[in-house]
This record gives structure tokens, C-alpha cells and sequence, in this order.
């Protein structure tokens, strides 16, 4: 049994290794400089200064946490909901289906520097796609990009180009999953399809909808690349979402103390938030047992 | 089969340093970044410094600007910093202050053909900080008025440069100007606008014109006097006289100096060779209108010594070649790459003269650098101006109206940046 424990040590100390040098060192080296000022030169304790001085003074700080948390209100449910209906669709039984899955799923695959310049032209004033489309309808040109007012609207808007990802393959994965015979079985006793979606399938993929809806939210939180190349945050902070702030604070300003504040202050967050989800799922989700 | 991997390694080595560029005796490592002509003919120049000092190798690290800044404040934190490097003079003062840089006074002090009085006072003034002189200024410049001939002839003006002669060049002509080279088509779409002044210290340029002043008693002071004229005057180029693009039309260079649909923009020298390129049309310069007590802006780059150095005296052999005249001439005479910080290589025939291509009259350049003042750039001044900057954003793209508010409020933030102790 010990000699099996120590070949079990060996292999999986590769990763434990990693685990330690790359992730939980470093974790805890930003816990220890969360309470020091520190610019790469000198260094200074500081105490809790900097987790006071981000919820006290610092108003870029509470403006981008605020624009983060709305951005995750809005793009995770709008996101979610769009690749299951994207999955739903392409669930059915119609000619040309593996066409179809490739060319939804295409769009994810496109790095997402590309993806904020491609809508950096999508969303410009005066000559950009969106804005001659609303043109036909007789809508005035927005300034998606330089009007404060509706940055926000355009990055959720941008975050609707992934619903064909990863998220709609595992919502695909789910729905196979769920054996027919029971959507017949409701047909048979008179569900209209709705029905059938609402009290069979969604019951059934409600694991898999949590899943989706907790790596929605985390991923939500970490949105950089794209508000990095589009706007750099502005107009007047208005797309400086969390992670970008924290990037510029720690790699702009070298800042590394209040960086690490801020990056352990969105780790409490988020695991605040997914504890919530855990504890709210037990209401919704619905986990098959073995031998029912 | 530990012999085995011991020649191996020994191979290995073998085959590294024969393809490694022979180095002997002294190693000056030398960093910069730059545009490909110019660090093309960096690289020459290290060569040549190398062929000339026998027992002295330059090994120059060509960087993109783009990750310059971080490599550089690693390096330096680090102690691995090459032995002389370039650092925008923004970075100098808050990099001055951590003792990262050899002082020069006492180099100079040795070095009896190193005169400071052979460069312009503005330059030097930029490399110095805590009572000492820590860097010798390169890719010296000023922001100047770039105008495109051919809307100038279609619109029937004259030509700025002959009113700045004159002593006729003032904003109301700018403006007057702009307003003729800004055309439309028959659906009144925009073809061609008149003024383009973009650029954060562009528009600091425009306060110091006036005779505004960016800072006093270390306080930000832009929403004050002479410099909210400035910015007064900004906004109504763009929206009451409309002669400019807006941020949504200059997005994706639908409105570039480059492509000929700018009739003037303010814009640095060290822009020019990138025209001498790419511009299609003929164009040419002249300074920023200058009211009574108002100034031009100038403003470099410093050559730095390492703190950490090994070869200080070879290092200064080094800078004070990359400062002197034979490679000023090469990077400002024939490469027209900003402005040469050397009195004599500026005020030349060499460089006075212009041949066929634009731009015509170098003196306007050597105008703007004699009558420039420097920028109150301190080691805070990163954090103070992204605030003010962004808090100018919603009134240059239009989404604010308030000239005066929004300046107040911008300055407002730039001074509660500046009211947290620093590193917080």
C-alpha cells in the first residue's frame, strides 16, 4: 500500500510541483503583498491600507466593479440563454446539422484580440455595420464606442458573438444526454413541445445549466482582451471592467501592492457568488441518484 | 554515459557561441526602440562605435515599443539593465528617483570635449533630476503644425508658413484656415477636414501657446485662465466650427495626415520621416501659433547610464558618441527623425536645407524647439494625467458640452491623484 501511495506521489507530483510553483506560490505571495505597498524598487508594510483605500477613495475602483457586476447581469443570462436555444436548434433532426454546428461554433474560435478589432469596426459611428443596419430602421448613429451611455450595452452586445462556443457544446452534450424515451413518454400524455422543454428537458439539464451559469459568471468577471484593444477602458472609465483595471494597476502604474488587494478582493467575490449559486442550486437543479 | 552528456553539453556550447556575433574584451549593452529605419541605422551605428573603439563591443537590444516599458522596469529592478538605454522622458523622473541611473556630472566633469552649452538649454534641462544630470537628451522635438498643400491650393489660402513669417499666424487664422480646408460632398458627407489636434500633450502644446500653465505649487491648474481658453478653444474646433474629425471618424485612420484628408494637424516632429514615406501629396510645416507670453512645448528622450553598470567610462564613450555630431547628423539630417538636441547640427545648412521633398522650411522646426518649454513631468505624472485624460473623454467625443465643468472636474481628479501619497 505505501510503496502504491509513493508511485502515486510520483506521478502526480508533476502537477503538484506546478501546482505549487505556479499557482498556490504566487497566490500567496499577492495575499502577502496585498498589505505592503511595493513598486518593483522598494517595499513597505501598509496593513489593510490598500483593501480600505479601493472601497474608501478609490472611485475608478468602485465604478469598474460596478460596470463588471452589470456586465455579468447582463451578458451571463443573455449569453446562457442564447446557446441553449442555439443548442436546442441544433438538436433537431434537420439536413446539413454538422454544417451548421461548425459554422455557429466558428465564431469562438476567433482570437479575441481579432474579435475587438473586427467589432471596433462593427460598432463605429459613423461607417460601422450595426449602425447602418439600425440606419435602415431609421435609428439615429449611436456612438457604441465613445459614448459612455452605451459602452456598456455594446461589450454585452460583443459577448453575444460566443454563444456558439464552448458553453452551447456542453448545453449539446446535456441534451443528448437526455433519453428520449421520456420526452415521448410526455408527448404521449398530451405535452405540448414547450411543455416537454419546460418540465422534461430543463429539469433534466438543469446540472448542466448551472455549470454554464457559474463559468458564465466567473468568465464574466475576467473580461479584458476585448475592452483592452477596443477602448482601454474609456470613455471615462466606462469599460474599465475589473480585470483590465487590476492589469493597468499592476503592469501600467506597477501598483503591485493595490493590484493584489484587488485581485484577492475579486477572489472573495467570486467565491462569495458561487457559493450563493451552490446554495440557491439545491432549489433548482436536479441531480439523477443512482437506481432511481 | 555521464562522459556521453558531458561532451554532448560540451557540443552544445560549442555550436551556441559559433553562432554568437564575436564579442571581446569591454560589452556596452545598448537598448532602444524606434522606428525600422532608425533602429536600421542604430544598428550601423553600434557597429561602428565598436570598429572605432578596439576592445569595446556594442551590443545593441532592439525592443518593440510596445513591451518596452515593462522590459525596461524589470530590468531595472532587476539589476539586469542594459548599460546605456533610451527611456521616454515621460518614464525619466519616476525611474531618476529610484536611483536606477549612473549620474553624468562627474563624466562630464572629465571629459574636457563634452560641452553642455553645445545643446539646446531645453534639452538639457529635461535630463536632469535630484540637483544632477542623469540623462543627455535624444529624439529631442516639439509638437508642429503638419499642412497638406494641395487642400491649402484647392481652398485658395496661402501658405501658413508665409503668415508665421509674417508674423500673421495666429489661432483666428487656424481657425480661419480650417474652416476653408474643411470640405463636403454634394450629400454633405465629409471629405477633407481642416485641424486635427488629437494628441493629450498636442493639446498641451495649444495650452502653453496661449500661455497657459499645465501646473503650479505642484497643483494641476489646467481648468485656470490662459489654459481653459486653450481647451475652450479645442472643443469648438471639433464641435461648434466642426473643422475636425470626430473620435468616431479619426477611428481606424479614416482620417489620417497620411492619407491627405487632413488639411493641417498638430503632431510631433519625430513624425515626419513616417510622412517623407507615406504621404502621396506635397505637405509642409510650420510652428503652432504662439500669443503674447505664450511658449511652443518641447520635449525628448533620455539616454541613460545603468546605476548598475560595469563599464561606466565605456558606457559614456558610448552615449557621448550617440549624442555627438557625426550621429546626429545621420539621425536628424539624414533620417529627419525629430530634432537634433546639438545647437550647430540644427542650426546647419544641412539641415536648414530641404530639397525637393517636403518638408520645405526646417526652420519653423528650429523656431519651435528656441522658443519651447518643457512639460512639468515628475514622477507622478502618469497616474495625475490618466485621470485627467479620461475625465476629458465624454467632452472630445461629444458626449459632454461643458467645457467648463468638464475641465474643472478633470482637474479635479488630476489633483486628488496627486493628494494620495505615492505607491498607494
Amino acid at each position: 500500500m505505501r510503496r502504491q501511495a509513493r508511485w502515486g506521489w510520483l506521478f502526480v507530483s508533476p502537477w503538484l510541483l506546478g501546482f505549487l510553483v505556479f499557482t498556490a506560490g504566487p497566490m500567496l505571495a499577492s495575499l502577502f503583498l496585498s498589505f505592503h505597498v511595493y513598486d518593483l524598487h522598494s517595499m513597505r508594510y501598509v496593513g489593510a491600507e490598500n483593501y480600505r483605500r479601493l472601497f474608501t477613495v478609490d472611485p475608478v475602483f468602485l465604478k469598474s466593479l460596478r460596470i463588471t457586476v452589470v456586465y455579468a447581469l447582463l451578458a451571463v443570462p443573455l449569453g446562457v440563454a442564447g446557446s441553449l436555444a442555439l443548442a436546442v436548434l441544433l438538436n433537431q433532426r434537420v439536413r446539413g446539422l454538422p454544417l451548421f454546428r461548425t459554422l455557429f461554433y466558428l465564431p469562438s474560435l476567433v482570437p479575441s484580440v481579432a474579435t475587438g478589432i473586427v467589432w471596433q469596426w462593427v460598432f463605429n459611428t459613423d461607417n460601422g455595420a450595426l449602425n447602418q443596419g439600425l440606419g435602415l430602421l431609421g435609428v439615429p448613429p449611436i456612438a457604441w464606442l465613445q459614448d459612455e451611455r452605451w459602452t456598456l450595452p455594446a461589450f454585452v452586445l460583443m459577448s453575444l458573438w460566443g454563444v456558439g462556443g464552448t458553453r452551447m457544446i456542453i448545453f449539446l452534450a446535456g441534451l443528448q444526454g437526455i433519453p428520449e424515451s421520456l420526452t415521448e413518454a410526455a408527448a404521449l400524455d398530451g405535452a405540448t413541445p414547450w411543455r416537454r422543454f419546460r418540465n422534461v428537458t430543463l429539469p433534466l439539464l438543469s446540472p448542466v445549466l448551472f455549470f454554464n451559469v457559474v463559468m458564465g459568471v466567473i468568465g464574466a468577471f475576467q473580461i479584458f482582451a476585448t475592452a483592452y484593444v477596443m477602448t482601454g477602458g474609456g470613455p471615462n472609465d466606462a469599460s474599465r471592467f475589473y480585470a483590465l483595471y487590476l492589469f493597468q494597476t499592476a503592469f501600467e502604474q506597477f501598483k503591485l501592492g493595490k493590484a493584489s488587494a484587488m485581485a484577492w478582493v475579486l477572489f472573495l467575490i467570486l467565491m462569495a457568488i458561487t457559493g450563493l449559486q451552490f446554495y440557491g442550486s439545491r432549489r433548482w437543479v436536479y441531480y439523477e441518484k443512482a437506481g432511481t | 554515459m555521464v562522459a556521453k552528456g558531458r561532451w554532448l553539453g560540451l557540443a552544445a556550447l560549442g555550436a551556441l557561441s559559433a553562432c554568437a556575433p564575436e564579442e571581446t574584451g569591454t560589452v556596452v549593452r545598448y537598448m532602444a526602440w524606434g522606428t525600422p529605419q532608425q533602429l536600421a541605422l542604430e544598428k550601423r551605428l553600434c557597429e561602428a562605435f565598436s570598429a572605432a573603439h578596439p576592445g569595446v563591443t556594442v551590443r545593441f537590444i532592439q525592443t518593440p515599443s510596445s513591451a518596452y516599458h515593462n522590459k525596461m522596469v524589470l530590468m531595472l529592478a532587476s539589476r539586469t539593465a542594459p548599460d546605456v538605454m533610451r527611456v521616454d522622458h515621460y518614464d525619466f523622473p519616476a525611474m531618476a528617483a529610484k536611483d536606477y541611473f549612473h549620474p553624468l556630472d562627474a563624466l562630464i566633469a572629465k571629459d574636457p570635449t563634452y560641452r553642455l552649452e553645445d545643446y539646446f538649454p531645453g534639452a538639457t534641462e529635461e535630463g536632469r533630476a535630484k540637483g544632477g544630470l542623469y540623462g543627455l537628451n535624444v529624439l529631442f522635438g516639439s509638437p508642429i503644425i503638419y499642412y497638406n498643400k494641395d487642400i491649402l491650393k484647392k481652398a485658395g489660402l496661402g501658405e501658413p508658413y508665409a503668415l508665421w513669417r509674417r508674423g500673421e499666424w495666429t489661432w483666428d487664422a487656424y481657425r480661419r484656415y480650417a474652416k476653408a480646408m474643411t470640405t463636403k460632398d454634394a450629400r454633405g458627407r465629409p471629405l477633407t477636414y481642416g485641424s486635427f489636434v488629437n494628441d493629450p500633450t498636442a493639446r498641451l502644446a495649444v495650452v502653453y501657446s496661449l500661455g497657459g500653465d499645465i501646473m503650479r505649487d505642484g497643483r494641476v491648474v489646467l481648468a485656470q485662465g490662459k489654459a481653459l481658453e486653450a481647451f475652450r478653444l479645442l472643443y469648438a474646433l471639433r464641435f461648434k466650427d466642426r473643422v475636425e474629425p470626430t473620435a468616431a471618424q479619426s477611428a481606424n485612420s479614416m482620417f489620417a495626415f497620411d492619407g491627405g484628408k487632413l488639411g493641417m494637424a498638430v503632431d510631433w516632429m519625430g513624425v515626419t520621416p513616417r510622412l517623407c514615406e507615406a504621404a502621396r501629396f506635397d505637405w509642409d510645416v510650420c510652428p503652432l501659433p504662439v500669443a503674447p507670453g505664450g511658449t511652443t512645448l518641447v520635449k525628448g528622450n533620455q539616454l541613460v547610464m545603468s546605476a548598475a553598470t560595469r563599464h561606466p567610462q565605456a558606457a559614456w564613450e558610448f552615449m557621448r558618441f550617440m549624442t555627438g555630431k557625426t550621429v546626429e547628423r545621420r539621425l536628424y539630417v539624414e533620417l529627419r527623425r525629430s530634432f537634433p538636441t546639438r545647437i550647430d547640427v540644427a542650426k546647419s545648412p544641412d539641415y536648414l536645407r530641404s530639397g525637393d521633398r517636403p518638408p520645405h522650411h526646417l526652420d519653423a522646426f528650429v523656431s519651435s524647439i528656441e522658443r519651447g518649454r518643457v512639460l512639468p513631468i515628475t514622477s507622478r505624472w502618469a497616474e495625475w494625467t490618466t485621470e485627467f485624460n479620461s475625465a476629458l473623454e465624454p467632452l472630445f467625443n461629444g458626449t459632454a458640452s461643458n467645457v467648463d465643468g468638464t475641465l474643472h472636474e478633470a482637474q479635479r481628479r488630476a489633483n486628488d491623484a496627486l493628494a494620495v501619497q505615492e505607491g498607494l
